[in-house]
C-alpha cells in the first residue's frame, strides 16, 4: 500500500516534470507563439466581421444571437479554437507526429513510462504556454476593443475555467488517437489537416451548434468536438444552465474517458506493428 | 519541356507505386485531403443558408472565387511543389543533393515532391470550378471563359511567388518558417469576397496578396465594368510576384549554408 | 602538373551561425538584432586533384571535410577564393557541372526509401540523360561486382546500412561521372561492411576511370584506396602528400597488440622490451600492446618477432586514431609537397 503510494507520488513527480520541461520548450519558442497570436487575431477578426455581415442579412441569426452576443460567441470560440492552437503548439504535436515517420519513436519508446501519459503530460505544458501566451492576450485585445463581453459572474469564470480543463482533456485524446493513427502511416499532415477542418467544422468555432442546419446539427452532438469549442464558449456566455450545464459538463466528461480508453486500446494494438522505418 | 513532361512522369509513376505499397496510408491521405476541402466548402454552403448574397456575392460567384483561388494553389504546389517545401530544405540542408543534379532546381526538386494525390484535389477543385461557371452563366461568354483562365494563371503565379518569398526566407531568418506558417493559416479566408470585410482586413488580403489569387481576378470576370480596377492587375500582380519569388530564390541559394550534422 | 581536375585557390567558407544573448530579456533583443557569429568551415584551403586521381581527405569530426566537399560541388556558395572543376565554376556553372560529377553524401540518401533501388535508378536516368544502353551496360557492369543485384531489388528501407551504402554508391557511378566525390561513404558502417564499401569503390573508380575525392575520419580508408592523402584540421590542409609519408610520420603511434597463453606472454614481454627498450608495453592479462616500437620497418620487424613464438593466437597491428595523426603532424613539423 505505501509502496503504491509512493510509486503514484514518484510518477506523478516525473509526468509534471514532463509537463514543466514542456513549458520551457513553449517558452523557448515564443516567437513562434507571437506569431500564432498574430494569426489567431486575424483569424477572429475576419470571423466576427463575416458573421456580423451574415447576421445583417438573416433573421434566423438574428433571433438567434443579438450583436453583441454574435461578437462574443466568435471572439470566444476563436479563442477556445483548439483546434487552431498556436503554431507553437502544433509543432510540437507535428513533432511527435514526425517521430513516427522518421523512425525516432524507437527511442520512445524504450523510455520507462507509459507513452500515453507522456504525450498528454508534453500537451499539457506547451498548452498552457498556449493559454498564456496566445489565448489571453486574444481575448485581451478584443476586450479592450469592446468586441468582446466579460462573463457575468465569478461563478460564470470559474465554471468556464473547468470546462475548458475538460476541453483539453478532450482534445488530448484526440490528439492521441490521431497520432497513433499515423502510426501506422507514413504521412501525417493530411491527417491533421483532416481533423483541424472537422474539429473547426462541427466543434462550433466556425458555425455557432445552435445555428447548424437540421442534419448537420445532428452530427455535430453526435461527435465529440463540440465538447472542445462550444460547450466552454456557451458557458462563458451564461448559455447553459441547470439540467443543460449538467448535461454539457457530462458530455465532457464521457468524451474525456472515452477517448482516453480508446486511445489506449489503439495504441496497444499498433505499437505491436510499429514498423520503424529505416535502420 | 519533352525531358521535363518525362521526368514528371517517371517520378509519378515511381510515387504511384509506392503508394500502391502503402495502400492504408494512400486512402488515409486521399480520404484526408479531400475531407478537409470538402469541409471548407461545406462552411460557404451553410453561410448561403442564411443569406442570399454575401457583400454582394451570390454562393455560386462566391463558390468560383474560392474554385479558382485553390485551384491555382494546387496546381502550383503540383507544379512547383519544391516552393511550398523550401523552407524545410533550407532549414534541414536537404538541397545538398539537389543542388548537384544537373537541372534548374525549382523544377528538379519539384520533379522529386510532386505527389499524385494533388490530381484528385485538384480534380475536386475542377468540378466545382466548372460547375460554379456553369451556374453563373461564365460559359455564355467566351470573353468571360478567358478572363477566368487568365484568372487561373494568374492565380497559379501569384500562389507559386508567395510561397517562394515566405518559405525562402527561412535563408535568411530561420525564423520566417513560423511567420510562412502563419501567414498560410489566414489562407482559407481567400474565400471570401472582399467586400464583406472590413477596410483593414481588406488592404491586408490586397497587401499580402492573397485576394488576387480569387476574389479580384474572378469579380473581373464576372462584373468586369464594375470591378476592372484590381482585377484587370492581376495578371501583372501575378508575374510580379512570381519574378520576386524567383529573385528571392536565387538570392537564397547563394546564403544557402547547409547543415553541419543531418536530423533524423 | 598542367591542367589538374580540380583546382582549389585559397578557398575559405565561413558560416554565420545566430548566438543566444545571455541575459533574461535577451530574447527580445533578439528579435530585432540576432547575435551572430562567424565559424570558419573551410579556412584559405588550396590544392589540386589530377585527372584520374584517387585522393583522400582526411580529418577529424568538424575539420571541413564536407564543407570542402559542398564548396567543390557547388552546393554552397565560397566566401572567398577559387574553385574550378574541369575548367569550370561549380556554383555560376552548376548545372553543366553537375552533369560531370556524382556525389554521396554519407549521411544522406539519395534513394528513395520506400521503393527499391532500381526505381530511384531509373529517376537517375532520365535527369542526367543517360541513354537506356548506357544504362544498362553500367548496371551490368555494377551488379556485376559481388552481391549488389539481389540488393536492387529490394525497398531501400528494408536494407542494412551497408547493403543501402552499396547501392547509393551505385547510384553515384550510374551515369558516368568524370569526377566523383564521396564524403564519409563508410560513415557509422562496421568493419567488415567498412571493407566491402571500399572494395566496391575501388573496383569502380578503377574500371570506369574516375577522379575521386574521398573524405573520410578512418584512416584505413584510405590506406585502401589512395595514394595521395590531404589532411585537414581547423579547416586548413596540415599535410598534402604521399599517404606513405603520412604513415611513416607517424608510424611510432601505431601499435601491435597480442593475444597469448600466460608464458608466451612473459617471453614476447621480455623480447620485445629488450629489443626496443623506448617502446611502451602494457599487458591485460592474455593480451599484450606494444607501441612506440619505431617507423615501418621496426614494425615488420617486431611482427616477425613475436611470430617467431609458438602459441600465439593473434597478432594485430593497430592503427592511431587520426587525432594522433594530426598530432604527430604538428610535432614533426612536416608538409608534404
Ligand atoms: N551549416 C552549417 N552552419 C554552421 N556551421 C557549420 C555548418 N556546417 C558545418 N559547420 C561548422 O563548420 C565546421 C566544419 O564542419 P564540416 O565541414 O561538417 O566538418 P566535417 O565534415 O569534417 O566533419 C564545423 O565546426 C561545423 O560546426
Ligand atoms: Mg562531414
Amino acid at each position: 500500500m505505501a509502496f503504491a503510494a509512493a510509486s503514484w507520488r514518484q510518477s506523478v513527480g516525473r509526468y509534471s516534470a514532463v509537463s514543466r520541461a514542456y513549458v520551457r520548450v513553449g517558452l523557448a519558442l515564443r516567437f513562434e507563439f507571437l506569431v500564432g497570436l498574430g494569426a489567431t487575431l486575424l483569424n477572429t477578426w475576419i470571423l466576427v466581421s463575416i458573421w456580423s455581415v451574415i447576421r445583417s442579412g438573416s433573421s434566423d441569426v438574428q433571433a438567434a444571437f443579438d450583436a453583441p452576443d454574435m461578437a462574443t460567441y466568435m471572439v470566444v470560440a476563436g479563442v477556445v479554437n483548439f483546434a487552431r492552437m498556436g503554431h507553437a503548439s502544433r509543432r510540437v504535436i507535428y513533432r511527435s507526429l514526425r517521430q513516427v515517420s522518421t523512425g525516432q519513436i524507437a527511442v520512445e519508446l524504450v523510455r520507462p513510462v507509459n507513452m500515453q501519459l507522456l504525450r498528454y503530460a508534453e500537451w499539457l505544458g506547451v498548452f498552457l504556454v498556449d493559454a498564456l501566451l496566445v489565448a489571453v492576450p486574444t481575448w485581451l485585445i478584443f476586450r479592450l476593443a469592446g468586441v468582446v463581453d466579460d462573463p457575468s459572474s465569478g461563478m460564470s469564470v470559474a465554471l468556464f475555467a473547468l470546462s475548458i480543463g475538460l476541453a483539453w482533456l478532450v482534445l488530448a485524446g484526440l490528439h492521441f488517437i490521431v497520432n497513433a493513427i499515423t502510426l501506422m502511416s507514413i504521412s501525417g499532415s493530411g491527417v491533421t489537416m483532416a481533423r483541424v477542418a472537422i474539429q473547426e467544422f462541427f466543434g462550433g468555432a466556425l458555425i455557432p451548434l445552435a445555428l447548424m442546419p437540421g442534419a448537420l446539427r445532428v452530427v455535430a452532438d453526435l461527435l465529440p468536438f463540440q465538447a472542445i469549442t462550444s460547450t466552454p464558449t456557451l458557458v462563458y456566455m451564461d448559455r447553459l444552465e441547470g439540467p443543460e450545464l449538467v448535461r454539457a459538463f457530462g458530455v465532457q466528461v464521457i468524451w474525456a474517458i472515452a477517448l482516453f480508453a480508446i486511445g489506449m486500446v489503439v495504441w496497444r494494438l499498433l505499437v505491436r506493428r510499429v514498423q520503424i522505418q529505416g535502420g | 519541356m519533352r525531358r521535363w513532361s518525362r521526368l514528371y512522369a517517371e517520378s509519378f509513376t515511381i510515387r504511384l507505386k509506392a503508394m500502391a505499397q502503402y495502400r492504408f496510408d494512400t486512402w488515409l491521405g486521399l480520404g484526408s485531403n479531400l475531407a478537409w476541402r470538402v469541409f471548407r466548402l461545406a462552411f460557404i454552403a451553410v453561410i448561403f443558408s442564411f443569406v442570399a448574397q454575401l457583400g454582394g456575392w451570390s454562393a455560386w460567384e462566391v463558390a468560383l472565387m474560392w474554385g479558382i483561388s485553390f485551384l491555382g494553389q494546387d496546381l502550383s504546389h503540383l507544379l512547383f511543389a519544391f516552393a511550398l517545401h523550401a523552407d524545410d530544405y533550407f532549414y534541414y540542408g536537404g538541397l545538398d543533393y539537389a543542388k548537384v543534379r544537373p537541372a534548374p532546381l525549382l523544377l528538379w526538386a519539384s520533379v522529386e515532391l510532386a505527389q499524385p494525390d494533388h490530381l484528385l484535389t485538384i480534380s475536386f477543385y475542377a468540378a466545382v470550378t466548372v460547375l460554379a461557371m456553369v451556374n453563373t452563366g461564365v460559359f455564355a461568354s467566351p470573353l468571360a471563359v478567358l478572363l477566368i483562365l487568365v484568372a487561373l494563371v494568374a492565380s497559379i503565379l501569384v500562389r507559386t511567388g508567395m510561397t517562394l518569398v515566405t518559405y525562402c526566407s527561412v535563408a535568411w531568418f530561420s525564423r520566417a518558417r513560423s511567420v510562412a506558417h502563419g501567414i498560410s493559416a489566414l489562407n482559407e479566408h481567400t474565400k471570401y469576397p472582399l467586400d464583406a470585410l472590413p477596410v483593414p482586413l481588406q488592404i491586408f488580403m490586397t497587401a499580402l496578396p492573397f485576394a488576387f489569387t480569387g476574389f479580384y481576378p474572378v469579380a473581373f470576370a464576372l462584373r468586369p465594368a464594375d470591378h476592372w480596377m484590381p482585377g484587370a492587375l492581376s495578371l501583372p500582380v501575378g508575374v510580379l510576384t512570381a519574378a520576386v519569388g524567383f529573385v528571392i530564390l536565387r538570392l537564397a541559394l547563394r546564403k544557402y549554408q547547409s547543415v553541419g550534422s543531418v536530423d533524423v | 602538373m598542367g591542367d589538374a581536375a580540380i583546382q582549389v585557390e585559397n578557398l575559405t567558407k565561413t558560416y554565420r551561425v545566430e548566438r543566444r544573448r545571455p541575459g533574461r530579456l535577451s530574447w527580445v533583443r533578439s528579435l530585432v538584432a540576432p547575435m551572430y557569429e562567424e565559424i570558419r568551415g573551410v579556412d584559405r584551403l588550396s590544392l589540386a586533384i589530377d585527372h584520374g586521381e584517387v585522393l583522400g581527405l582526411l580529418g577529424p569530426n568538424g575539420a571541413g571535410k564536407s564543407t570542402a566537399v559542398k564548396l567543390l560541388t557547388g552546393v554552397l556558395f565560397p566566401t572567398e577564393g577559387r574553385v574550378r572543376v574541369l575548367g569550370r565554376d561549380p556554383f555560376h556553372d552548376r548545372i553543366a557541372n553537375a552533369q560531370d560529377i556524382g556525389v554521396l553524401f554519407g549521411q544522406r540518401s539519395h534513394l528513395l526509401h520506400d521503393l527499391p533501388a532500381v526505381d530511384s535508378f531509373g529517376l537517375l536516368r532520365h535527369l542526367y540523360g543517360t541513354s537506356q544502353s548506357d544504362y544498362d551496360a553500367r548496371l551490368t557492369e555494377l551488379t556485376d561486382l559481388p552481391q549488389l543485384e539481389p540488393l536492387l531489388n529490394q525497398p531501400v528501407r528494408t536494407l542494412s546500412l551497408g547493403q543501402r551504402m552499396r547501392c547509393e554508391v551505385a547510384a553515384t557511378f550510374l551515369h558516368q561521372p568524370r569526377i566523383v566525390y564521396l564524403d564519409e561513404p563508410t560513415i557509422g558502417l562496421d568493419i567488415e561492411a567498412k571493407r566491402r564499401i571500399r572494395e566496391f569503390i575501388l573496383s569502380v573508380s578503377r574500371s570506369l576511370g574516375t577522379t575521386v575525392l574521398l573524405t573520410t575520419h578512418d584512416l584505413n580508408d584510405v590506406q585502401e584506396l589512395c595514394e595521395r592523402v590531404v589532411v585537414l584540421n581547423q579547416g586548413s590542409a596540415v599535410f598534402d602528400g604521399l599517404l606513405g609519408d603520412l604513415i611513416d610520420l607517424h608510424a611510432s603511434s601505431r601499435a601491435v597488440e597480442v593475444d597469448a597463453p600466460g608464458d608466451v606472454i612473459e617471453m614476447i614481454v621480455q623480447d620485445v622490451s629488450r629489443r626496443w627498450p623506448e617502446a611502451l608495453v602494457t599487458r591485460d592479462g592474455s593480451r599484450v600492446r606494444a607501441s612506440g616500437i619505431g617507423d615501418q620497418g621496426a614494425i615488420v620487424d617486431a611482427t616477425r618477432l613475436i611470430m617467431a613464438h609458438v602459441g600465439v593466437r593473434s597478432i594485430s597491428v593497430v592503427e592511431p586514431p587520426i587525432e594522433d595523426v594530426i598530432l604527430s603532424v604538428y610535432q614533426h613539423g612536416v608538409r608534404g609537397s
